[in-house]
């Protein structure tokens, strides 16, 4: 069956059969560069087709890659045995959001052949003083998606390219820096800006050596605050943690928990963003919400699940993952700061920037503890790059460490999320 | 009795397509991937039954060589294998290196793994089970604090794996079954949650009833008493590791830099055999597929034999993990070290059960007159191979002096270098416990890994944790 007969079919029994699909079909075509030149190409296609039924209010779900009319209603059947197994809270119906916002993605990134931007990235990889090696991938993703129910339905379309550089090198001890970048747009789309941002942090970060203990002002480049937002704040966010008291947010709802500097919105509209719909998995309405305003613990979010288990709204947050729908955010987007980068570097007196933290699925949520080490930093003095340094441990509890964390006002494209640099003053590293 | 599939799949048929079709291709070779697995997943949260989640992937992974380019494909439409070839052609031509790749496999094996079919047990009785157990520990009176939530995640998973190349035809199944005790318990006002798990190659007879019990019963116990534990200082110590740090050890500081696709790329440090990495001979670490772990595997996913590979031999390193590609760059042969997620995934040098051999001290005598922090539970891990720097969480830090324990600490953590930190290794015990399993994350890959060893002490290191002291 192709897209057009799955969709036409599940369509037609959606409503009689009281089904909910979710329909996935992704193309990657990808490139390896190793060393000095490109080494490997992949292209992979996959399709999927999640089926959850409601019975006496109980889910069932079964998810099938081998997609015809006969293994879809084998699929219904399955589903509908699961649910009579189960014996938790009663789920009314599917969401029945009409979708009434249009999210515009950039139509020409689709229509870039990928075999033509293999020259391009041949070209970057050049033999340069202290460089060993290459290694990363260029990805295109096209991605198809529809999901529907007996009351509303969505389809969503999109493309995205994805470079990540890895640059190895050796001067008189062997290091290394990455950067990535993610393209929506097919004007935006820079290989060689992304390669040189990468080979401008290798040559920073040349001969690492032990950071020695002391108070620093710690400054993390936008993947660094990622990595710690995603680690370590963003997880402790979703209502059925905080109804559970597994995050150390349970007690900061409508409070104050970190600086107030620090906003973090979710925007599920934005255009030529990844992860922006109109609709989620449940068949729900995505909102604009404020996760943290100014440091205050503004918004929890609920799939239906959650939201009918502790009589809370739903918050449009209910998206698939894999083969069960769980609570995520859509796009995340950090309010910047006011200062350049550079000039607060300049004003660092002792500080390091930040440029890989090891350690980060190591953290609690249900305390918020952490403990981490800098695999790769910069040490500032006076303004100026002095040494390179790893193997300095960052440790603590987040919330007294955010709460006096500032931003630059230059921020970083994620694909589904807007990053900035994230200042510390004072930190005391073993 | 074989797994009871709701899609009908001729594999073989598909498989003799496909191989026609690559034939009629000027290609030098190609390998042909055909995976087909079942998975369920239960939840069961306090009472209730949260989630169960079954489905069925059926896939075809295809790598080409031509003109000495590597190129790879895949699909979950099988009937589409044509395009998503000629695809994968044209992408291929396009490449700008050559590389050398020869001592293809040449295997015909039928590898039927020995288990109790999951099918043998009812959905129904799964869940029923899981219910009862989570209900009566949640309600044993004789606990001291009070369990807030307890949520059992159970999945089990069956593959069959075909691997087609112009000499091989192999065929492999395996079960795997994974539990996850999720605990979260509250005392004196403070909240803890701990998660303890019990991963096995196996079929149903690694999940009776007592095992499950087990396994609960075991995390309250941890999560009592990381409730009364006070955070670990950050400290310099000597530390006592136990077996399951130990493999966490072996695998991130030293297995990941032994993987010679890192060394073709310059990115380990250990970039050469006859490194010393500590003066202490006791110190050999393995890599071992044929060992009965989580990472076990009979062919790799190039078809090749998997056998044992002695990656450091008394302190000194010694052999690294080698796919088709990386051996033959090397002008040796492939030890049987490629692994790939699943179909859509290409095969790269990969772990499996990585482990400390035993070395002569007994545990009793480690810990007479020991001081220091004894070190049991990780809590992950993660290394850059290329500056040799790594770090990994642990649970339990346990303070002795003289041989006594004098202070009970959680959320540790212990770093360092790869070139410096086994020169601290003074003691190895004698038993071995290499029932360590995890989940090992490599170029967007994830792959089943074990791991393990035996007791191992090492002086003065640096032991991070979560409070500054």
């Amino acid at each position: 069956m192709n897209k057009e007969e799955i969709y036409n079919f599940c369509e037609n029994i959606s409503k009689k059969k009281n089904v909910e699909f979710i329909y996935y079909s992704g193309k990657r075509a990808s490139i390896t560069f190793e060393k000095f030149d490109v080494t490997k190409g992949t292209n992979i296609e996959s399709t999927a087709l999640y089926i959850r039924v409601i019975v006496d209010g109980q889910t069932g779900c079964y998810t099938i890659t081998e997609i015809n009319e006969s293994n879809i209603l084998n699929g219904i059947n399955k589903a509908r045995n699961i649910a009579k197994l189960k014996n938790d809270i009663r789920i009314k119906d599917f969401g029945d959001a009409k979708p009434k916002t249009h999210i515009n993605y950039d139509t020409k990134i689709k229509k870039i052949d990928f075999i033509s931007l293999i020259p391009e990235v041949k070209q970057q990889l050049t033999k340069e003083k202290y460089i060993t090696s290459y290694e990363g991938n260029l990805n295109k993703m096209d991605t198809y998606e529809f999901y529907m129910n007996p009351h509303t339905k969505k389809e969503e379309e999109t493309t995205h390219v994805a470079l990540g550089v890895n640059v190895i090198t050796k001067d008189v001890k062997p290091s290394n820096a990455s950067y990535s970048d993610v393209f929506t747009r097919a004007e935006d789309i820079d290989i060689k800006k992304t390669f040189n941002q990468a080979k401008y942090d290798a040559n920073l970060l040349l001969n690492p050596k032990s950071g020695k203990e002391g108070e620093y002002t710690l400054i993390f480049t936008p993947d660094v605050f990622a990595d710690l937002l995603y680690g370590l704040i963003i997880p402790g966010t979703t209502g059925e943690m905080i109804e559970k008291k597994e995050s150390y947010l349970h007690s900061f709802v409508g409070k104050k928990v970190f600086s107030e500097k620090l906003t973090i919105n979710e925007e599920p509209h934005l255009d030529n963003f990844t992860n922006s719909c109109a609709l989620d998995d449940e068949g729900f309405i995505t909102k604009k919400k404020t996760i943290f305003d100014a440091g205050v613990f503004e918004t929890p979010i609920y799939d239906q699940y959650n939201a009918t288990k502790y009589n809370k709204k739903i918050t449009g947050n209910g998206f698939r993952v894999g083969s069960t729908i769980s609570c995520n955010h859509t796009n995340l987007i950090q309010l910047s700061g006011h200062e350049s980068i550079d000039d607060i570097i300049t004003k660092t007196k002792k500080g390091i920037i930040v440029y890989s933290l090891l350690g980060m699925h190591t953290n609690k949520i249900t305390t918020g503890d952490f403990s981490l080490i800098i695999g790769a930093g910069k040490e500032i003095k006076d303004g100026k790059f002095i040494n390179t340094i790893t193997n300095l441990r960052f440790t603590g509890n987040i919330i007294n460490t955010l709460k006096d964390i500032y931003f630059s006002e230059d921020q970083k494209f994620y694909g589904n999320g807007l990053f900035s640099f994230g200042i510390i003053p004072k930190v005391k590293l073993v | 009795m074989k797994q009871k599939y709701i899609t009908n799949t001729d594999i073989s048929t598909h498989l003799d397509n496909i191989k026609s079709y690559l034939d009629t291709k000027d290609i030098e070779y190609y390998d042909i991937r055909l995976e087909r697995s079942k998975k369920t997943g239960i939840v069961v949260d306090k009472d209730k039954v949260r989630t169960i989640g079954d489905n069925e992937t059926t896939g075809v992974g295809i790598r080409i060589y031509k003109n000495k380019k590597i190129g790879f494909c895949s699909t979950t439409n099988l009937n589409n294998y044509k395009k998503i070839i000629d695809e994968c052609i044209r992408t291929t031509e396009k490449l700008t290196k050559k590389t050398k790749m020869n001592n293809f496999a040449s295997n015909k094996a039928t590898i039927k793994y020995k288990h109790k079919n999951f099918d043998d047990v009812s959905l129904e009785k799964k869940v029923n089970e899981l219910i009862k157990i989570n209900k009566e520990v949640i309600n044993d009176a004789n606990s001291d604090y009070k369990i807030l939530q307890s949520e059992i995640r159970y999945k089990e998973e069956y593959t069959e794996k075909y691997f087609v190349n112009p000499w091989s035809y192999i065929y492999q199944d395996a079960p795997y079954v994974m539990i996850y005790s999720f605990m979260t318990g509250k005392k004196n006002g403070f909240i803890e949650t701990n998660l303890n798990r019990l991963c096995k190659k196996e079929g149903l007879e690694a999940v009776g009833i007592e095992n499950k019990i087990k396994l609960l019963v075991e995390n309250k116990k941890i999560l009592g008493k990381l409730l009364v534990s006070k955070p670990c200082p950050a400290i310099n110590s000597d530390i006592l590791l136990d077996p399951e740090v130990v493999g966490l050890l072996a695998h991130e500081a030293i297995g990941h830099p032994c993987e010679a696709d890192a060394k073709l790329v310059n990115a380990t440090i250990l970039k050469r055999k006859g490194i010393v990495l500590t003066k202490n001979k006791e110190v050999t670490i393995v890599d071992d597929p044929t060992v009965i772990g989580f990472g076990h595997m009979v062919y790799d996913d190039e078809g090749i034999k998997s056998k044992p590979t002695t990656l450091i031999k008394n302190g000194v390193v010694n052999d690294y993990m080698t796919n088709i590609e990386t051996a033959s760059i090397e002008n040796t042969k492939s030890n049987g070290s490629a692994r790939a997620e699943n179909f859509a995934c290409s095969p790269i040098v990969r772990m499996s059960n990585t482990f400390f051999l035993p070395g002569k001290d007994k545990h009793k005598d480690m810990l007479t007159d020991f001081s220091g922090y004894y070190l049991k539970g990780f809590a992950g891990g993660m290394v850059d191979p290329s500056i040799g720097t790594f770090m990994f969480g642990i649970k339990q830090a346990i303070k002795y002096k003289t041989g006594e324990i004098v202070g009970e600490f959680k959320q540790a953590s212990i770093s360092g270098n790869i070139l410096t930190y086994l020169n601290n290794v003074t003691k190895i015990g004698n038993l071995q416990n290499i029932e360590g399993a995890g989940f090992c994350g490599k170029n967007n890959q994830i792959v089943y890994v074990g791991d393990g060893g035996p007791f191992l002490k090492i002086n003065n290191v640096m032991i991070g944790g979560t409070k500054h002291e």
